[in-house]
């Protein structure tokens, strides 16, 4: 008895811990920015480019970046990742089923970084050969290879979608001489469309947070990129890039300007998912 | 229903794991064939001499999972 009082307290005092680590973490953030916040404003940081030279430290291009690397590969993982999320559901009691649901839940495994490797020795040849890209480095790279990465997240959660379907829908339809298809069509899909649009902005703020590869495969360049095969740099990249400078110097403070901005929209899209989450039950 | 609709359907799935499946093993074998290169006396050499380290540094960790949990 003693025992399980002992044991209940830790594990009380180690969520506490981890609860006040975790709204520590943005104050801290904050915190570090406001010697930024005195010198400019935040809304011309969030909205204007990065010149050094002239004295703008504006992150609005590394912003925009971001947002359209994570929204391209999240609308190019989803169309495959559903198709293997209905094959996986369609064959799950199969070996075929079990062969690729072990492969996604291997590849959630993979570390990012051999992922931006995959995309340097295989893709980046590629891109600079048949692209206008001329060094291969471009957006298009970044989105193939992030898609790639976020696609185990989506998957397994459209797939649980999938299988959180009331079964007595699934009995009628079938009763009524339903094909496989159809079945899928008419009923699993549309009482799964939460599902997927959870699924889709999970993998959206996997694809926004990544680092390793937009610092990999991007090219890093300071601009908006004009196209898909054109260089830019993500506001993580932006923060890899940073961490070597002066730690009292404007330039380095925006790392931790930076780090709240990507803390926020993490947040925003947890708070979307949960409320979304919410009007399915 | 349209059948073509229905055969499309199906081949979107079927075309989503060859996808996947193409892709991984392109990999794979890329890096097969990259590392294969790489294979010499002297780096098995250092592999059999790391490898007594591993197995050891398993065991002992084996043991003492073991020894925590009786």
């Amino acid at each position: 008895m003693e025992k399980g009082k002992a044991v209940n307290s830790f594990i009380q005092s180690m969520s506490i811990f981890i609860i006040v680590c975790i709204l520590l973490m943005p104050l801290y953030l904050f915190i570090q920015s406001i010697p930024l916040f005195r010198e400019f404003n935040p809304v011309d940081l969030l909205s204007g480019s990065w010149d050094v030279s002239d004295n703008t430290y504006g992150i609005g291009d590394f912003l925009v970046t971001s947002l359209i690397i994570a929204f391209l590969s999240t609308m190019v993982s989803l169309v495959i990742s559903f198709g293997l999320a209905l094959y996986m559901h369609q064959y799950k009691n199969t070996r075929n089923g079990k062969i690729v649901y072990g492969i996604i839940s291997f590849m959630t495994g993979i570390p990012t970084v051999v992922y931006g490797f995959a995309g340097i020795v295989l893709l980046i040849p590629f891109m600079k050969k048949y692209t206008s890209s001329p060094s291969g480095l471009c957006l298009a790279s970044v989105i193939v290879i992030l898609s790639v990465l976020i696609l185990p997240t989506i998957t397994i959660y459209i797939y649980s979608s999938f299988g959180m379907v009331n079964k007595k829908n699934i009995m009628t339809a079938l009763s009524l001489g339903a094909s496989r298809e159809q079945l899928y069509l008419h009923i699993i899909i549309p009482s799964s469309l939460r599902g997927i649009a959870i699924a889709a902005i999970l993998g959206f703020s996997r694809a926004i947070s990544d680092t390793m590869v937009p610092l990999m495969l991007s090219g890093n360049s300071l601009q908006i990129p004009g196209s898909l095969f054109s260089s830019g740099r993500s506001l993580t990249a932006h923060i890899a890039m940073e961490l070597p400078g002066e730690y009292n110097g404007l330039e380095f403070r925006i790392i931790f300007f930076i780090g709240l901005i990507l803390i926020a929209l993490v947040v925003f899209f947890n708070i979307i998912v949960r409320f979304m989450e919410r009007i399915n039950e | 229903m349209s059948d073509p609709f229905l055969r499309a359907f199906r081949v979107y799935i079927w075309g989503s794991v060859i996808i996947l499946l193409t892709g991984l093993g392109f990999f794979v074998i890329f890096l097969l064939i990259r590392s294969a290169k790489a294979i010499s006396m002297e780096n098995l050499s250092i592999a059999g001499e790391i490898f007594p380290a591993v197995t050891g540094t398993l065991t002992v960790t084996v043991l003492g999972l073991d020894w925590l949990h009786r």
